[in-house]
């Protein structure tokens, strides 16, 4: 697996995997959930998979009853799991909004 | 012409007119789906011949079926979502290109093995996919818990294992004794098989 350093937008689809890493995911659903476009979600999925941190695979269904083809499902690597939410949490800390130092800065602070 | 006359001929050509629109309005929605499969055609042009397999036949084409079937009875909102879905894959599909021009050999690999254990009620599970990989341990579980029937089920030597180890018979709840990212658990029921990922793997 490589070391994959997660911008934002990969880090909203991963996010969506942490959630529940049994679940499968498929790419349509994924866009719904991220809110991305097919454009920017596909390449993720794709530097995902080659970065090994996701594997895809083809949803189990009999393709005459449902009268369509398989889509191809998307599953998180066990391995992938720990560093993704480190980066998670990283992506998380860097997005925190700052401590106000002042306190008559800060929302209830009392202007004494 | 009499009354009668004008009325049959006003009452036929309404129905023939209604038959028309209708024939009109299949047609300008069966070219509306068109137009997104037109698009994603000529996004899939722009991979590797290799790469359009699994890329245009093996994603994109089912995931624009599912995204058109969705919106099944409202053909303007399938123009949308097709067009939208699949101008996005024709802008990016260079970029996705890049990364699954070396995910293919794998997945290729991947896909190419396959498990078959032949039950001893006759009855074949195949097992395959890209979870199945050398070096895998498969543990079968029967549907109803039984472990003994599941035993008396598969027969001696009747599993081709194509590159994984072994097969392990257990309860659900017994831990491996592989490494738990190298077990893939499969329940075998009387009218149904399917994968239970490991939590690790």
């Amino acid at each position: 697996m490589e070391q994959l350093e997660l911008t934002p937008k990969m880090a909203a689809v991963i996010k969506v995997f942490l959630e529940d890493p049994q679940q499968p995911r498929y790419g349509f659903e994924l866009m719904g959930l991220t809110k991305q476009p097919s454009g920017t979600l596909y390449p993720i999925l794709a530097k995902l998979e080659h970065a090994g941190w996701l594997v895809g695979g083809k949803e189990d269904i009999d393709p005459h009853a449902e009268g369509r083809p398989p889509r191809r499902v998307y599953r998180i690597v066990g391995a992938a799991v720990a560093p993704a939410s480190t980066q998670l949490a990283a992506l998380s800390e860097q997005y925190r909004p700052p401590v106000p130092i002042l306190p008559r800065l800060a929302p209830n602070g009392s202007s004494r | 012409m009499t009354g009668w006359a004008w009325a049959v001929l006003i009452l036929f050509g309404t129905l023939l007119f209604a038959a028309f629109g209708d024939l009109v309005s299949e047609e300008v929605r069966g070219w509306l789906d068109l137009a997104p499969r037109a698009i994603l055609r000529l996004a899939a042009a722009q991979l590797d011949p290799e790469l359009q397999e699994s890329t245009y036949h093996g994603e994109w084409l089912p995931e624009l079926v599912y995204v058109l079937r969705g919106a099944e009875s409202r053909p303007i909102t399938r123009l949308i979502r097709g067009t939208t879905f699949a101008i996005g894959l024709l802008l990016a599909a260079r970029r996705i290109a890049r990364y699954r021009a070396v995910n293919e050999v794998r997945y290729v690999e991947q896909q190419r093995l396959r498990l078959i254990v032949r039950l001893r009620d006759g009855r074949q599970v195949k097992i395959m996919g890209p979870w199945l990989a050398p070096g895998k341990t498969v543990r079968l579980f029967h549907s109803d818990g039984n472990t003994d029937d599941l035993l008396d089920l598969v027969a001696e030597s009747g599993y081709d294992p194509q590159g994984c180890k072994l097969i392990e018979i257990g309860p659900v709840d017994s831990s491996p004794l592989q490494p738990p990212e190298t077990v893939i658990t499969y329940l075998v029921g009387k009218s149904e098989t399917r994968v239970m990922p490991n939590p690790a793997g």
